[in-house]
């Protein structure tokens, strides 16, 4: 797997860069307290998974993805935000769009997907979780065109609130296209009650129990292989453990 | 554990009033049964020991050796020694079995359980309970039957250790076979822990056949009408709750 580390003291990369993978890949990009533009293009037949783990970053994406490309995103954001714009340009490209964030500073996010052609797909799951009354707003448009017929795409938008706050989901689905499958969700709230009294009916302290379902939350949004789990884990430990 | 519940008066948040003056004593060693037709609040007892916020005590105490628990939160009471098996259990995606039970554990015993000795442990109790091995590390119930549910409640309950076991319909959801191995299990731990009480909410009388019950109460409208020994509930198994309490359409909810 690549690595790229990313902080505003040392910097490899132009304030604009383009990334294009002609072969199959894994990368993990850690970034620190940077304002970032990313161009990436993932070739023909190339399969990608890109892992974020990113803290106070302000971070742009636009993403190009080939025919019988795959690409898939999971991204942990500690503060800042987050954009990213994505066009299925060739026929079947597939798209899962991972993306968990937590901030105890206001986050404005959008994620755009955009089917230009046929047969292609787009998985969008976005967990947010807002700390004090932060406002989250989760901007989430899915756009399929007129000649892009038996797309799939699917939306799943949650914030969780740690009081309320004016955290906001748009969740928008343009289609104009008869034969396509999408579908949208969006939740705004606090824990489930029924999950904590659960928890806390074997003992657990409320803290513990929010914790426990605030890690399954964000990490569980994610597809991680284990070792990158518990990196993904300790990071956001150590920012809660300061913060909450 | 002496376990006690006097003149308890519950409405939901709605005001609906839901228990009417319950009263129970159960001592410690001693196995209850409550049966009652649907809607007379046998559920929404079992909710209220263990202290849910869906409901408003506006009368009454529960104790635990003679001390309210009335002031404590729904933790305080589950490491006071309250177990409720949940009628319906729910799946929590993301939080897996033996994550969720060695903080349980660790949260009782007010100090972290090693990784080595708590794995010991579930491997024991599931093997016991003759489930597999993988559901250690999945998500609390997901994608789990029915049965298996009801399994995994009663794997935490021997990992947890309670001296005062609530059973809410722990017959619903289970086979023949299933039933008799939690019902080994729940009696193989009152061997181990003779002091340990139970009470067992149940509509049918199939669980009574492993787990003989000390007393009998029905309950209708909230309250407890009729007490008698194991053959008050052959008798209802026989003849319905018709035949020793008059039964109604106004029955409050559960």
């Amino acid at each position: 797997m690549n690595k790229i580390l990313m902080n505003n003291e040392k910097n490899l990369f132009s304030e604009q860069e383009k990334i294009e993978f002609s072969k199959n890949d894994t990368l993990l990009m850690e970034m620190d307290h940077i304002q970032k533009q990313f161009f990436l293009v993932v070739l023909d037949n190339v399969c990608v998974t890109l892992n974020f783990l990113a803290y106070d970053v302000d971070f742009s994406f636009h993403i190009k993805l080939g025919k019988n490309s795959h690409l898939t995103i999971n991204a942990l954001f500690i503060e800042g935000s987050f954009h990213i714009d994505t066009s299925l340009e060739g026929e079947s490209a597939n798209f899962s769009c991972n993306y968990s964030m937590i901030a105890g500073k206001d986050s404005h996010n959008t994620i755009e997907v955009y089917h230009h052609q046929s047969n292609t797909i787009s998985h969008l799951r976005n967990h947010g979780f807002s700390i004090n009354k932060s406002a989250i707003v989760l901007d989430v448009s899915s756009t399929i065109f007129k000649d892009a017929s038996k797309c799939i795409s699917h939306q799943d938008n949650q914030i969780i609130e740690q009081q309320n706050s004016l955290s906001q989901i748009n969740p928008n689905l343009y289609i104009d296209n008869y034969d396509v499958d999408a579908s949208h969700s969006a939740y705004v709230g606090e824990f489930k009650e029924n999950e904590l009294f659960y928890l806390m009916s074997r003992g657990i302290s409320m803290k513990d129990a929010k914790y426990l379902l605030l890690k399954a939350f964000l990490l569980g949004n994610l597809s991680l292989e284990t070792d990158m789990k518990e990196k993904y884990e300790k990071k956001l430990t150590d920012f809660l453990s300061k913060e909450v | 554990m002496n376990f006690s519940i006097e003149n308890l008066n519950v409405n939901s948040k709605d005001q609906k009033e839901i228990l009417k003056d319950f009263s129970l004593t159960v001592k410690p060693g001693e196995v209850h049964v409550i049966m009652g037709p649907n809607g007379t609040g046998k559920s929404t007892l079992s909710k209220v020991i263990m202290g849910s916020n869906d409901y408003i005590v506006h009368h009454g105490d529960i104790k635990i050796n003679q001390e309210s628990i009335l002031s404590l939160d729904t933790c305080e009471r589950s490491r006071k020694g309250i177990f409720l098996a949940m009628q319906s259990p729910i799946s929590i995606e993301g939080v897996t079995n033996s994550e969720f039970l060695r903080t349980a554990l660790s949260s009782k015993q007010g100090s972290n359980v090693g990784i080595y000795p708590f794995i010991q442990m579930m491997e024991t109790a599931m093997k016991d309970l003759k489930m597999d091995d993988s559901m250690m590390h999945r998500s609390i119930n997901q994608d789990f039957s029915g049965g298996e549910r009801k399994k995994n409640e009663i794997l935490q309950m021997k990992i947890l250790k309670p001296n005062f076991i609530i059973l809410d319909e722990l017959d619903s959801g289970l086979d023949v076979d299933s039933l008799k191995i939690v019902c080994d299990n729940i009696q193989q731990y009152l061997k181990e822990n003779p002091t340990t009480s139970v009470l067992i909410i149940t509509h049918y009388t199939r669980i009574l056949d492993y787990l003989h019950p000390d007393f009998v109460h029905i309950m209708e409208k909230g309250k407890i009408v009729k007490t008698g020994d194991f053959t008050l509930a052959k008798q209802i198994e026989k003849n319905g709750f018709s035949c020793v309490i008059e039964v109604s359409e106004d029955n409050v909810n559960e």
